[in-house]
């Protein structure tokens, strides 16, 4: 009995597939991008706020915040996929079986199919990363509400 | 030498059986009762290269259950059962390999994108050679008439293109088995011609072997001359599609068109099976009374304008065969 060689290639496919789905509908895409640029420049405004108007944490400054729950918003972002979800949804409607009749490792099928999704989004998130760079730096330069 | 041989295949599946309502539920953690049922009971049979079989039943009577082991996704409770030389559960992706699976209710096609991009993927996923894959993709897109929605994404296509997608799906990578589950289900009679004609032409030029599912007993008449019937998970016929006919088919119809008005209508040997003003059908058993012997009965003292003789079709066969069962005068007959 020969063991089957492994190939990185399906599963490459998988992740590239889900990214191209993640990509179908313009609609979404950027609506999704314009909500990350807007929820990343609320919760800015809302930590300048707080900050303006209270005593900031001697070793919190203003610059250390906002860049701490920037990168908690994005990264929650970027890997809020639910492939538990996937799984059931593909158990419950019985098309889990059509997977299994292929020539795949079913596991590594949906940690790929996962990874495209966290790619996507990562790619997602970029313009609202780079948003909140410029805004931080610029406020930095200019005012004195990070000191 | 066999490609699919099953022996004594049986399959039980087990669940808990649970008193209704809150209680039951509650009752059910803590004791569980559970209750077996036999979806497929004995189940052997063998097949050929090449070989086009329909695989027959009414619902629940254990089709699907036989194709999910033989796909290797459901494991025998007992029996044994070899496909293209593996043991299907024990080698699972390789025997996916061997295989090629379409479903008339379910695609295995990306829902979202155009069907070149699902092509693409099935041929990543079965390592088709290049050379073979643009090959295949050629004469099955001019076999189904794939070319002008081969960039639509799947979710836009009708259901008949959407099964011809399936069915190249399902061939791109040469199988060397295809199981097709209600393969013509919901599809208009153009597109159920060209799927036909499809899976016949594989067959004949690829030596590719059928194992078909459906309750659309024209696919069946169509595409093959043996048929198993099963029936509460068990075989209750493995034969010649044409040696069914024989033996069951022993109710033939004369349908005369009286020339004159006969209000009282009657022939020895022969039951009216249905009148609308001057069109009768007649139903005869073949084996106490010939056709030759009934017509001239009818026209010694009826004066007709036009008889025609039809022949039982197979689904009035198997829909007899399903209510009366098996018959211990009906032998299981080895292909």
């Amino acid at each position: 009995m020969s063991a089957r060689r492994f190939r990185f290639e399906p599963y490459v496919e998988f992740a590239k597939r889900a990214i191209a789905r993640e990509a179908t509908y313009r609609f979404d895409v950027f609506t999704g991008l314009a909500s990350v640029v807007i929820r990343v420049y609320l919760l800015r405004m809302v930590w300048v706020a707080l900050y303006a108007h209270n005593a900031a944490p001697r070793d919190l400054p203003l610059h250390a915040i906002i860049t701490y729950s920037t990168i908690a918003l994005l990264m929650g972002l970027v890997l809020d996929i639910d492939q538990t979800r996937a799984l059931y949804e593909r158990l419950h409607d019985g098309s889990i079986a059509t997977d299994f009749m292929k020539p795949i490792k079913v596991p590594l099928y949906f940690f790929a199919d996962g990874t495209g999704e966290v790619l996507f989004h990562a790619a997602l998130v970029v313009p609202a990363l780079c948003f909140s760079c410029t805004s931080t730096c610029r406020r930095l330069r200019c005012s004195g509400l990070s000191r | 030498m066999a490609i699919i041989e099953t022996v004594e295949l049986r399959k039980v599946f087990r669940s808990i059986k649970r008193e209704p309502g809150l209680g039951g539920a509650f009752g059910a953690l803590f004791s569980r009762r559970y209750e077996e049922k036999a979806a497929v009971e004995g189940v052997s049979f063998s097949l050929e290269p090449g070989e086009i079989v329909g695989y027959i039943g009414p619902n629940g009577a254990g089709k699907s259950t036989t194709i999910k082991m033989l796909t290797g996704i459901l494991v025998p409770t007992s029996g044994t059962l070899r496909v293209a030389g593996l043991v299907p559960h024990e080698r699972r992706e390789a025997n996916a390999e061997n295989i090629g699976v379409v479903f008339g209710q379910r695609s295995q096609l990306y829902w979202d994108l155009p069907l070149r991009e699902s092509f693409e993927l099935l041929r990543a996923i079965y390592d088709v050679p290049r050379e073979r894959y643009r090959a295949n993709l050629a004469e099955f897109s001019d076999l189904l008439d794939l070319e002008r929605f081969m960039d639509t994404p799947v979710r836009q296509l009708s259901l008949g293109e959407r099964m011809r997608g399936d069915f190249a799906g399902a061939m791109l990578h040469d199988p060397k088995i295809v199981y097709l589950d209600e393969p013509t289900i919901g599809l208009d009679v153009v597109a159920k011609e060209a799927i036909r004609g499809f899976i016949g032409r594989v067959n004949r030029e690829r030596g590719t072997t059928v194992i078909l599912t459906t309750h659309d007993l024209a696919d069946v008449e169509r595409l093959s001359r043996r048929i198993i019937l099963i029936d509460e998970g068990r075989v209750i016929y493995d034969g010649a599609l044409e040696r069914l006919r024989e033996e069951y088919g022993t109710h033939r119809t004369l349908v005369v068109t009286l020339a004159g008005s006969y209000p009282e209508f009657a022939v020895e040997g022969a039951t009216i099976e249905s009148r609308e003003a001057n069109l009768v059908r007649l139903r005869f058993d073949r084996r106490t009374l010939s056709a030759e012997a009934l017509v001239r009965r009818v026209m010694e003292r009826y004066t007709i304008s036009d008889i025609a003789i039809v022949e039982p079709d197979i689904e009035s066969i198997v829909r007899r065969l399903y209510l009366e069962g098996y018959r211990a005068a009906l032998p299981v007959e080895p292909a």
